[in-house]
């Protein structure tokens, strides 16, 4: 029953933020090289999970949802934003189950375009300062530059350790990283501005971060894992995709901490070649030493761990506040993200 | 010889692997980010896996649950506490780090009357009392209550955007252009009372290991326990219902949680749930002399339809409940 009311809820709130989100694409010139291509990524769908939750969480405190629509279109175009300039800095090669922008069309070309979602994200949060007042507006600007600075340093921990092959990171530092890179636009962000618009930022915004921390790291651990044992039609991406592009995953850490020397040596080699010289044959090795050392199994029981926090945390944050539809939903997701496939 | 001393002599080259001197690994090779690790013994090291015939064998296929989750509180922690000493050297928008000089006082004073008096002119205009010199009919400027540029009227004109065709199958029209919400509207029902609810906990706590439940002996194959995802329970909160007349009639409802009893309740002002562009409904107070009362002042000219808001704790501004206010024409 609770995970039932996810999908339908996503379905309902993401259509909605993806009506508004489409009001924001100018339809001028250069279409062809820009405003077209800024649409791509919107247009292959998604789940809407990040503007859902803030719609959600808005109406769960007693909020019309208009009021944090323009919001939740921000949040999702910002979140294209950053998939187009990930996809680049993971040199992946698919998303939402197409090709990456920056394959069919080009780095430069890519940048520049996630840079203008980038830009129109802004745009619903001036909006804000008509139709939520000035003062929450700035509020919600504040929120945004902290949520944008916080994913940055993520994502630049995350770089640092590709760049440098470092392997010493551990399972705390993993954690910070995903609390910085996913957490905090996938989850945070959207629960702590939903509450801020309901409330006229009467609430503490800082109590909702360990809500989001614990579900977004069950969630990122969840995607990781179905980056290895997931359908390939489902995820959208290709599988072993992390391992290809030598992502700390929870999964890899373990491997480290597990592997002999030997091991570990050949683990380090291989993560330091270019991705193109990464064979089959040695992602194959590295997916048959996690599976004998139990990382998955590993990772999959710290996930169910965080999501059994991320339900606390839920019932001390919203458990006070009437049944209603989004207060289930909001329940609902610690179940779902490490039940999705 | 288990400690190097350096008075010794070393052993010649070709002594043997085991004879030859060894430092000790350093103690630290990464910077303690854990800052009360340092008033701690340090962790007990890993032991490393013993090779079997087949290989090392796998490390023990524990749950990691209780490892993982407590991981993750300490990683929360230490990032807050490295989030409040970085917050202290800014100021937010409102809140500036240091105290204000006159000079700054005064220039922001300044400022701040000059955009009220902007926006007084600024609705004047579409009231008709301003006429709306130099802008054209339909121009995004026209529209903006600030008199600044208004997104929605600049796109408005060039209609939705709709996808090339050389990227496939246009997407079909979204079924509405503005979000509207769906009709039917449940009413909250409050569940029946209960005489005890036991206080939330602090922080969550997963559920014991098996081998921590597990008796001593060859036990019989335990199934590992799951956490549990349901959220604990806090018990029903209180709900009460209040009938207001105040020249019109009004309909009261308030939810309250436990963790509202004792508590000063403060309500920030409600949010119109189907009045369109109506104003939010203040005026909602609330008094604890042992009994929760609550005041409610409606102004004559506040619109009819549904008003709701969070209540919320004043001392440690969490939600504690919600109350809603329907007033009827």
């Amino acid at each position: 029953m609770l995970a039932e009311i996810v999908p339908a809820v996503l379905q309902e709130y993401g259509a909605a933020a993806r009506s508004r989100l489409f009001q924001y694409i100018p339809a001028r010139e250069p279409r062809r090289w820009l405003y077209d291509l800024v649409a791509d990524y919107p247009q292959r769908g998604g789940r809407g999970f990040r503007p859902s939750l803030c719609i959600a969480t808005a109406r769960a405190f007693g909020c019309p949802p208009e009021d944090a629509l323009d919001t939740a279109a921000s949040i999702e175009l910002l979140h294209n934003a950053m998939l187009v300039h990930d996809d680049i800095e993971d040199e992946s090669e698919r998303r939402r189950g197409k090709p990456t922008l920056h394959t069919t069309h080009g780095i430069p070309i890519a940048i520049n375009v996630g840079d203008m979602l980038g830009l129109l994200g802004l745009r619903p949060l001036l909006v804000n300062f008509r139709t939520l007042g000035p003062r929450l507006a700035l509020r919600i600007l504040e929120e945004t530059e902290r949520m944008a600075s916080e994913t940055a340093e993520g994502q630049a921990m995350e770089l640092g350790w590709r760049h440098e092959n470092s392997t010493s990171v551990r399972e705390a530092d993993y954690l910070e990283m995903v609390l910085k890179k996913t957490c905090w636009l996938g989850m945070i962000h959207p629960v702590r501005v939903g509450a801020m618009i309901a409330t006229f930022d009467s609430v503490d915004p800082d109590s909702f971060i360990r809500f989001g921390f614990f579900l977004g790291a069950a969630f990122q651990i969840q995607d990781d894992l179905l980056n290895l044992t997931g359908d390939e039609n489902d995820y959208g991406k290709e599988l072993g995709g992390d391992i290809h592009e030598g992502k700390r995953t929870m999964m890899l850490i373990r491997l480290f901490e597990a592997a002999t020397a030997e091991e570990r040596e050949r683990l380090g080699r291989l993560l330091a070649l270019p991705r193109a010289e990464r064979t089959r044959e040695e992602i194959a090795w590295v997916r048959e030493r996690m599976d004998h050392y139990g990382c998955i199994e590993y990772a999959r029981e710290v996930a169910q761990g965080l999501a059994g926090a991320a339900s606390h945390e839920f019932s001390l944050l919203f458990g006070a506040l009437p049944d209603s539809k989004d207060k289930r939903f909001i329940e609902a997701l610690p179940r779902w993200v490490i039940e999705r496939a | 010889m288990s400690q190097w001393n350096p008075h010794d002599r070393p052993p010649p080259h070709d002594a043997p692997v085991q004879d030859r001197l060894r430092r000790d690994p350093p103690a630290r090779t990464q910077p303690i980010r854990d800052v009360p690790l340092i008033f701690r013994s340090p962790p007990e090291r890993r032991p490393e896996p013993m090779p079997g015939p087949n290989g090392p064998i796998p490390p023990n296929g524990h749950p990691s649950l209780e490892a993982g989750v407590s991981t993750a509180y300490r990683v929360y922690d230490e990032y807050m506490r490295r989030g409040r000493d970085a917050a202290r050297g800014f100021g937010g928008s409102w809140n500036e780090a240091g105290p204000l000089s006159y000079g700054d006082m005064a220039r922001r004073a300044m400022r701040y009357w000059s955009d009220a008096i902007g926006m007084m002119f600024d609705f004047a205009g579409p009231m008709g009392f301003m006429p709306q010199h130099g802008r054209a009919p339909g121009s995004p400027y026209t529209h903006s209550p600030y008199g600044g540029y208004d997104p929605r009227a600049a796109y408005a004109p060039q209609g939705r955007y709709e996808p090339p065709p050389p990227y496939g199958k246009p997407e079909p029209p979204a079924p509405y252009g503005r979000y509207e919400p769906p009709p039917p509207r449940e009413r909250y029902e409050p569940p029946p009372q209960r005489a005890h609810a036991p206080p939330p906990r602090e922080r969550y706590e997963p559920p014991p290991p098996p081998w921590a439940t597990r008796g001593p002996g060859p036990a019989a194959p335990a199934q590992a326990p799951r956490p549990s995802l349901e959220a604990p329970e806090l018990g029903a909160g209180i709900a009460l219902r209040f009938d207001v007349h105040l020249g019109r009639a009004a309909e009261v409802r308030l939810h309250l949680g436990p963790g509202a009893a004792g508590k000063h309740l403060v309500a920030p002002a409600l949010a119109a749930l189907d009045a369109q562009g109506a104003p939010p409904l203040e005026g909602v107070r609330f008094s604890n002399d042992g009994a929760i009362g609550l005041t409610l002042q409606v102004p004559p000219e506040q619109p009819a339809g549904t008003y709701s808001g969070v209540v919320i704790d004043e001392a440690s501004r969490t939600p504690v409940g919600r109350v809603t206010v329907t007033l009827k024409a």
